[in-house]
């Protein structure tokens, strides 16, 4: 079995969007993952990574959204949540929900895999480098949940 | 009394867009395909940007067709600083062009047109009835994603192919790897087209279709050449320099994505089109991938685009095996860019991005910025004909109901394969208060 993987998602070119990018760097940065535990900076297409993801006990996916709470507000979702994928509206970059769900379809050692997934609440993403001054705030606090809940 | 059929969202394409169609006694009033995705403004982003930036900020107007971007742009560059790129460069950039086809057609056909055949409201629904289907494709979209990245340095908006040539060559290792993941895909583009094959074609229309498609200057290229052949019975060839007028772009009040016509006639672009055009040119098993998945050409159906793809599948991973064959017998993994000496003048390119013609157009000054540029996208092309298709299917649709008649009109939207977020483009002003030329 692979050690746990902690996955950042989100474009850096996207302001808040790249929240999840974000964490995962500052944990690599700051010394704050844990031991055995590797990283994974994905940019915005999970589905490209699905070889690092497959053979794990766990992956921590970090990622944001626009759920209308609070900015920095942190939730933890054990993955799949199959009443969240109605449908299929984008054509070219599944969301994480959707590329979690279709990998473990399709290959029994990514299915075996608990997938959780981080979100982080946002404002809407803006064309824009860095994080806005609330979320840049919270980010100690949002590092330290994440790191909690790889322990 | 009139009817309103409405589409609001058009699912499984890129970007945001919605069809409208009003019906009066069984005739079509008008077809509507909306493109309410924000407009970009790239082209006006570029103005005064330096010529090595302008590769990288246009290849950032999609993520799906950012070397189709990257590589017209320094195409275009190249023809206005008077280089002429060396044999290796133009093959580099044919093997990244064939690593996005491949991407860009795997998903296509495979996450967003087929479950449309099969029934379902999703490549996620359709995965748990056809596990291995869907994994060919994810399969193929990998192999285009790796292709892209080595070559590229990024598997989305390349940082290696730069003007003049590249940043830096392949190494033998890199193209062996290539080579290997090619030779593994070549089951995987068979399984293609046998799964294609077994698609019930659908109840559609079939309209006249007069296309457009770059003539590449040597095989089933779609970089090389500067040549557009409009076909209908006959060709009629036109230059690069010469398309922009010929095809008379116009804004329209219901999209951000602007209108083409030839002499009044919308025209098709993309891989049914390249077909067309240019299909002599197919290697041995594309051409038998067409005759056991029932594709005849000229074929005046929307939805054989879908097929057109799955030919194309196999084509591309062929013809970069070829490219790959020839860089390693000739010892050369391509040639690292020397100095460039801007200087004032224009460059008009034209490529094959996977879902057609793509124009880029600039003007440099003597410092080597941009005074103008001028984006027309393939999507932009082809949305009239996708209107004037829609409005036939309506006109002469046998569906039963308006649920059948509306999954007709969607598989037609999808077998464009539009990528909205590319075709948005701001209507064309005439700055005359600050003596600017005109803008777009």
């Amino acid at each position: 079995m692979k050690p746990t993987l902690l996955v950042g998602l989100g474009n850096p070119l996207m302001g808040d969007d790249s929240v999840g990018s974000c964490v995962v760097d500052t944990m690599r940065r700051r010394g704050l993952v844990p031991t055995g535990v590797e990283t994974l900076l994905a940019g915005t297409d999970l589905l490209r990574h699905a070889d690092r993801l497959a053979g794990r006990g766990r992956v921590l996916i970090v990622d944001a959204t626009a759920d209308g709470r609070p900015p920095g507000t942190v939730r933890f979702l054990d993955l799949p949540l199959d009443d969240a994928i109605a449908g299929q509206p984008s054509a070219h970059q599944l969301s994480a929900l959707e590329a979690v769900r279709l990998l473990q379809l399709l290959d029994p050692a990514v299915a075996r895999t608990r997938f959780t997934l981080a979100t982080v609440s946002v404002a809407a993403p803006a064309v824009a480098e860095g994080l806005s001054q609330p979320l840049a705030e919270a980010l100690p606090h949002i590092v330290e949940w994440v790191a909690a809940a790889l322990d | 009394m009139s009817r309103i059929i409405r589409i609001a969202h058009l699912a499984r394409v890129e970007g945001h867009g919605g069809i409208t169609i009003e019906v009066e006694r069984r005739r079509v009033k008008r077809a509507h395909f909306d493109v309410f995705e924000g407009l970009r403004l790239v082209e006006g982003l570029l103005r005064g940007r330096q010529w090595m930036d302008v590769s990288q900020i246009v290849s950032r107007i999609c993520s799906i067709c950012s070397v189709g971007h990257a590589l017209t742009s320094i195409k275009a560059t190249e023809a206005a600083f008077g280089i002429t790129p060396s044999w290796e460069t133009t093959q580099l950039r044919n093997l990244m062009f064939h690593g996005e086809s491949i991407e860009s057609h795997a998903l296509h056909v495979f996450l967003l047109a087929a479950p449309d055949y099969l029934g379902y409201p999703s490549a996620i629904a359709m995965a748990e009835d056809y596990p291995d289907t869907v994994a060919v494709g994810l399969r193929l979209k990998k192999l285009g994603n790796l292709i892209q990245e080595t070559v590229g340095g990024r598997a989305i908006h390349p940082v290696n192919a730069v003007v003049g040539g590249f940043g830096r060559a392949m190494r033998r290792d890199e193209l062996l790897r290539m080579r290997d993941a090619l030779l593994e895909g070549l089951r995987d583009s068979e399984a293609a087209v046998d799964f294609v094959a077994t698609l019930a074609p659908a109840e559609t229309q079939r309209g006249e279709l007069l296309c457009a498609a770059l003539r590449p200057g040597t095989g089933y290229g779609y970089y090389d050449g500067d040549k557009v052949i409009f076909r209908d019975g006959e060709d009629r060839p036109v230059t690069a320099n010469t398309f922009r007028e010929v095809i008379r772009e116009e804004a329209v009040a219901h999209s951000n994505a602007k209108h083409s016509r030839l002499d009044g006639r919308a025209f098709m672009v993309g891989a049914l089109a390249r077909l067309t055009v240019n299909g002599a040119a197919l290697g041995p098993r594309a051409a038998a991938a067409m005759g056991r998945m029932g594709l005849t050409l000229p074929s005046l159906d929307p939805l054989d685009n879908n097929r057109a793809q799955t030919v194309e599948l196999v084509q591309d991973i062929d013809a970069a095996l070829t490219i790959i064959q020839q860089l390693l017998d000739s010892g050369t993994g391509g040639e690292v860019a020397g100095h460039v000496e801007p200087r004032a003048g224009s460059g008009v390119a034209v490529t094959e991005a996977p879902r057609g013609l793509l124009l880029h157009s600039y003007e440099y000054d003597e410092d080597g910025s941009i005074v103008a540029a001028d984006v027309i996208t393939p999507t932009a092309l082809n949305a009239a004909h996708l209107e004037e298709s829609l409005a036939r299917q309506v006109e002469q649709s046998r569906a039963i109901d308006d649920g059948a008649l509306r999954r007709d009109l969607e598989m037609i939207a999808r077998a464009y394969d539009p990528c909205i977020s590319c075709s948005v483009h701001l209507v064309r002003l005439d700055d005359r208060s600050t003596g600017e030329g005109p803008g777009s």
